[in-house]
């Protein structure tokens, strides 16, 4: 829902870090997008390549872009792990209760936006 | 021992460097800030998120008239454009701060930041915040609040809350507004407050009918106010 300003967002940071790192050109941009955000691979793919357009640095650049799964913790029994999807409907629900002890868990992992890695020329 | 030297790339050279850097955590830690600065002056704040027109400035306003000589209150009113919201609330007398995000779809941790430095903070026990209409994207950022409540309410049908499950991970009170329009409406809200809790057990499931003055004060006593 607010690919559009965090692809902006983006955007910003690469020319950053490109100035900073004298580099004329980024070839790749390497993103982690958390399971339990509300960011959509494909749209942030889309509005990148519109927007790189305008962008001498990033015109050639190629975003890859892995979702993350989401873990989560339990402090009353300690589970670590994946949480439950329930199927009662049609649709992706997930559960946040323990799959072990039914409380309410922690989200370990799943709750980011990472730029993990970019590849430029100097 | 001062090191040997650097080799830079040369010119044309390909170089890769690690990041890592989160942007959504960015936003965590400047609602941590914003915690501690609430805390500082002893001031309690709630998050009032939900779906465009399901009732939180109406909530806003309810819990305002009954709390006002208890403690007080200010407000932050979050939407696109307009002060519609925080001209109604500001009619009670407390004093109102409106946040027009322009586009933004929701608040976030650094217009909170800004906003608090608006107010007289020593003069302020509670502090509503309500969070642009929005049943998606507040959910990707909290904003340092004691609490965060979402409100659907019945007009919505049956699904509003499976069809967005992630924001009633983190709040601890679900509010089902308009529980007058049931009938009407055929929407069990029973069937609604147990979509919330699966999502998240541990989760208050308040019923209300704000325009009924139906279930406003369990919804005070459950924000512990």
């Amino acid at each position: 829902m607010h690919e559009a300003s965090m692809t902006m967002q983006l955007i910003d940071y690469l020319d950053k870090v490109a100035q900073e790192n004298n580099a004329k050109k980024i070839l790749d941009i390497y993103l982690e997008v958390g399971e339990f955000t509300h960011l959509n691979p494909d749209q942030i793919r889309y509005l990148f390549d519109i927007l790189k357009e305008r962008n001498e640095v990033l015109k050639k650049s190629k975003l890859h872009i892995e979702r993350r799964k989401g873990i989560v913790k339990c402090d009353s029994c300690g589970y670590i792990g994946n949480i439950n999807i329930d199927n009662e409907y049609d649709l992706y629900l997930p559960v946040f209760s323990c799959p072990k002890c039914g409380s309410l868990v922690k989200v370990v992992e799943g709750d980011e936006f990472i730029i993990k890695k970019i590849r430029m020329i100097k | 021992m001062p090191i040997k030297g650097v080799i830079e790339p040369d010119e044309g050279e390909i170089m890769d460097i690690e990041l890592q850097e989160d942007f959504l955590r960015r936003n965590r830690e400047l609602a941590d800030e914003v915690r501690l600065l609430l805390d500082k002056y002893g001031v309690t704040a709630i998050d009032v998120m939900g779906s465009i027109g399901a009732g939180k400035t109406c909530l806003i306003e309810a819990m305002t008239k009954r709390l006002k000589d208890k403690y007080r209150i200010a407000m932050i009113g979050g939407d696109v454009a307009t002060t519609i919201d925080s001209e109604r609330v500001s009619k009670h007398g407390i004093d109102v701060l409106q946040i027009n995000t322009g586009a933004e779809c929701h608040l976030d941790a650094n217009l909170i930041m800004k906003a608090i430095k608006e107010f007289d903070l020593e003069n302020i026990d509670l502090l509503f915040i309500e969070n642009v209409g929005n049943l998606i994207c507040p959910a990707d950022y909290p904003l340092g609040t004691h609490k965060r409540i979402v409100v659907i309410s019945i007009t919505e049908g049956p699904y509003s809350i499976v069809k967005h499950p992630l924001i009633f991970r983190e709040a601890s009170i679900c509010v089902i507004n308009k529980i007058d329009l049931s009938e009407a409406m055929e929407v069990d809200p029973e069937k609604l407050a147990s979509d919330a809790i699966k999502i998240n057990p541990e989760i208050i499931v308040v019923k209300t009918s704000c325009k009924q003055d139906i279930g406003i004060d369990e919804l005070i006593a459950k924000l512990g106010l």
